[in-house]
């Protein structure tokens, strides 16, 4: 009886008493926590798109920084006024924690906590082209338990944050506004290397999309089925990436005619049954 | 009304300077603010922002008067600055480096260097149909560069086409400048020297770039005073529609009391032939009822003077929400210094048929020379800025 007591007792203490809870001051800083974070996820990725491009990854980047502030604030600030906060009581709240993320929701906490690291660390930010698993595309919002990302289908796919723990990451661009782009072409070995890689270095120094400060290269190796080229260079801006890569593709294989080349199905089919394998 | 200290020291003409000392004038504050709120409002704005101020405004200062007052050429004293500069070293029998690089902003009109040139009797390397740019496989045609005397080379831009093919005359040209046994000038817009530093390496044969200093406020006032002061039959007043202030009355300490001239100097980059188009587009004939001078209806006053009113500079204001293909013609019309439509298709990841060249002809962004397209000075400090917000490749200027 003197136990059930006690516990009781302890209870209440825990709990600040009922009439002295601000309920309307805990709804405020809620309703309030939730218009800024709404707000910074409507008006930064805004700006970001309509404003200059040098800030875009900044305004977009700055969406998880100010919703993880926001609401460690807002938690800082409710808990005291519904728990009467001491040393005992701490350890029971995280004793109770503790048994009900054990059991019930341990995936979800661990995805809470990888995104909590990924703030952080930034394996990836929002505007970052990043690969995760068998998924590429942009970031597009980097939530509390998962990241959003928009795959060149178009098509939006949720990853959660844990994934950060057992996956690489690979970033394209890891927060720069430009990232290497690859075309590839195969060629039957018969030919001038010297003259085609000439070539098709101008192709991609012609290009409208280049990024001049970044440099461009042209490597070739030589498959059993043919020789093939990888044109590497960098777009001004990653959104243009794909169009990039089909304006090297277009341009450089009526460079490769002109120049006396022949491209060679066969070699580019070996290499990609080899990639699939 | 005390005339300003000239740029120059001791009446001589200033001379060019580094381009990478090329120093842009700053706005007024006020003009900083409005433009910034300007900016702001076309982000939120749904609905696009009219391109550029009615038309019919553009018309109201006769074409003569404007002649008379604002007199072409839009070089400004450039021209004489480029000779005080050139001059000593084509003075010198043996300079320690045998070429020379003008580098100048897009959008001269009035071939600065070639008019140079042709003053002081040097020889001139015209370019090549850029049609004959596209060469294939086969070696490039160069001009023979060999002979006497200084020999100049003004648009360095003319001589390539940004398509995989059209780069081989200007490496040929610049192997064949660098061992030439003639002092070289060459000159080349400022946009495609970075392209060519970065395509063909043309920074490492050709020196530092030099170019003008730039036409800050009192440079500028200096120079359009001097413009409309030429015309000895006309006493010409330029005022402020808002106040009727003239815009070139000077203080006891020789600063101007207007900022119009500030205003048009952060405006126009600091570029002289910018400056001149937009201060040409600025000035209206007529009375206004509300202003306390009156005047009759070709402008003169009681005074008899002639009354210019000077208006708000033209704002082209670029779509704020991003038209790459606009952007993409827009920045090869810049790199190549113009080039007729067939051209642009060439140097263009275009695909498909494209209405947008007409509709920047439209706009007021671009003017057509016969077949070539170029860019409106006045629009390029708007081009520039919607080219460096999009993250294009920028020149230094």
């Amino acid at each position: 009886m003197d136990g059930s007591d006690q516990s009781g007792e302890q209870a209440a203490k825990l709990l600040n008493d009922l009439q002295d809870i601000s309920f309307w001051q805990i709804g405020l800083v809620i309703v309030t926590a939730w218009l800024v974070i709404a707000g910074a996820r409507l008006i930064l990725p805004y700006v970001a798109d309509r404003g200059p491009s040098q800030f875009r990854l900044y305004f977009l980047g700055a969406v998880p920084i100010v919703r993880l502030v926001v609401l460690f604030a807002a938690i800082l600030w409710i808990i005291p006024i519904v728990f009467d906060i001491t040393f005992q009581n701490f350890l029971v709240i995280a004793g109770a924690a503790s048994v009900a993320i054990g059991f019930a929701f341990k995936d979800y906490v661990s995805s809470l906590i990888a995104g909590l690291v990924a703030v952080f660390e930034r394996p990836y930010r929002p505007g970052d082209w990043v690969q995760i698993g068998d998924d590429y595309g942009e970031v597009r919002k980097v939530g509390m338990r998962a990241v959003s990302i928009q795959t060149p289908a178009d098509n939006a796919v949720t990853i959660p944050h844990s994934r950060i723990w057992t996956d690489n990451i690979s970033n394209s661009n890891d927060g720069a506004r430009t990232l290497m782009c690859i075309a590839d072409f195969y060629l039957d070995p018969r030919h001038d290397a010297a003259l085609m890689r000439s070539v098709l270095k101008d192709v991609a120094l012609t290009s409208a999309y280049l990024d001049y400060a970044r440099p461009v290269l042209v490597m070739l190796s030589e498959k059993p089925f043919g020789t093939h080229y990888q044109l590497k260079a960098y777009p001004f801006d990653q959104r243009d990436q794909f169009d990039f890569v089909s304006d090297l593709t277009v341009r450089g294989k009526l460079a490769i005619a002109a120049a006396g080349g022949k491209e060679s199905v066969a070699a580019a089919v070996a290499d990609m049954t080899s990639a699939a394998g | 009304m005390t005339s300003p200290p000239s740029t120059g020291a001791a009446g001589k003409p200033a001379t060019f300077i580094p381009i990478d000392e090329y120093r842009r004038p700053p706005l007024p504050t006020e003009e900083t603010f409005r433009r910034l709120y300007s900016k702001i409002l076309a982000m939120v704005q749904r609905s696009k922002p009219d391109p550029i101020m009615a038309e019919e405004q553009l018309q109201k200062a006769t074409l003569e008067l404007l002649d008379d007052v604002v007199a072409p050429p839009a070089a400004g004293p450039v021209i004489g600055e480029l000779q005080a500069t050139l001059g000593p070293w084509l003075a010198e029998k043996k300079p320690v480096r045998h070429i020379a690089t003008i580098v100048l902003p897009p959008c001269d009109e009035n071939g600065i260097i070639e008019t140079w040139a042709r003053r002081h009797g040097h020889g001139i390397v015209e370019a090549p149909a850029r049609g004959d740019l596209l060469s294939s496989f086969g070696d490039p045609v160069l001009p023979d560069l060999t002979g006497e005397g200084p020999l100049v080379i003004p648009r360095l831009e003319r001589w390539f086409l940004r398509h995989r093919d059209g780069l081989k005359t200007v490496r040929g040209l610049l192997a064949a400048i660098d061992v030439v046994d003639r002092q070289v000038v060459v000159g080349c817009n400022s946009w495609a020297f970075e392209f060519l530093s970065m395509a063909v390496g043309a920074n490492m044969i050709l020196p530092e770039g030099k170019t003008f200093q730039a036409f800050d406020e009192m440079r500028l006032y200096d120079w359009i005073s001097e413009l409309s002061q030429a015309e000895e039959s006309t006493n010409i007043t330029f005022r402020l529609p808002q106040n009727g202030k003239n815009v070139m009355d000077l203080d006891e300490d020789g600063t101007l009391r207007a900022d119009t001239f500030k205003t048009l100097a952060g405006r126009s980059l600091g570029i002289p032939w910018v400056a001149w188009h937009m201060w040409r587009r600025s000035l209206r004939l007529g009375s206004d009822p509300d202003l306390e001078i009156e005047t009759d209806a070709d402008g003169r006053s009681e005074t008899d003077e002639q009354v210019l009113w000077v208006a708000a500079l033209d704002e082209y204001v670029l779509p704020a929400d991003r038209d790459q293909t606009v952007l993409l013609v827009l920045h090869a019309l810049i790199l190549h210094g113009g080039l007729t439509a067939d051209e642009l298709r060439l140097v263009l990841p275009s695909v498909g048929e494209s209405n947008v060249v007409s509709a920047l002809i439209s706009a007021g962004f671009v003017q057509r020379h016969d077949t070539l397209l170029k860019c409106r000075a006045a629009a390029y400090p708007a081009i520039r800025e919607g080219l460096m917000s999009a993250g294009f490749p920028m020149d230094r200027l």
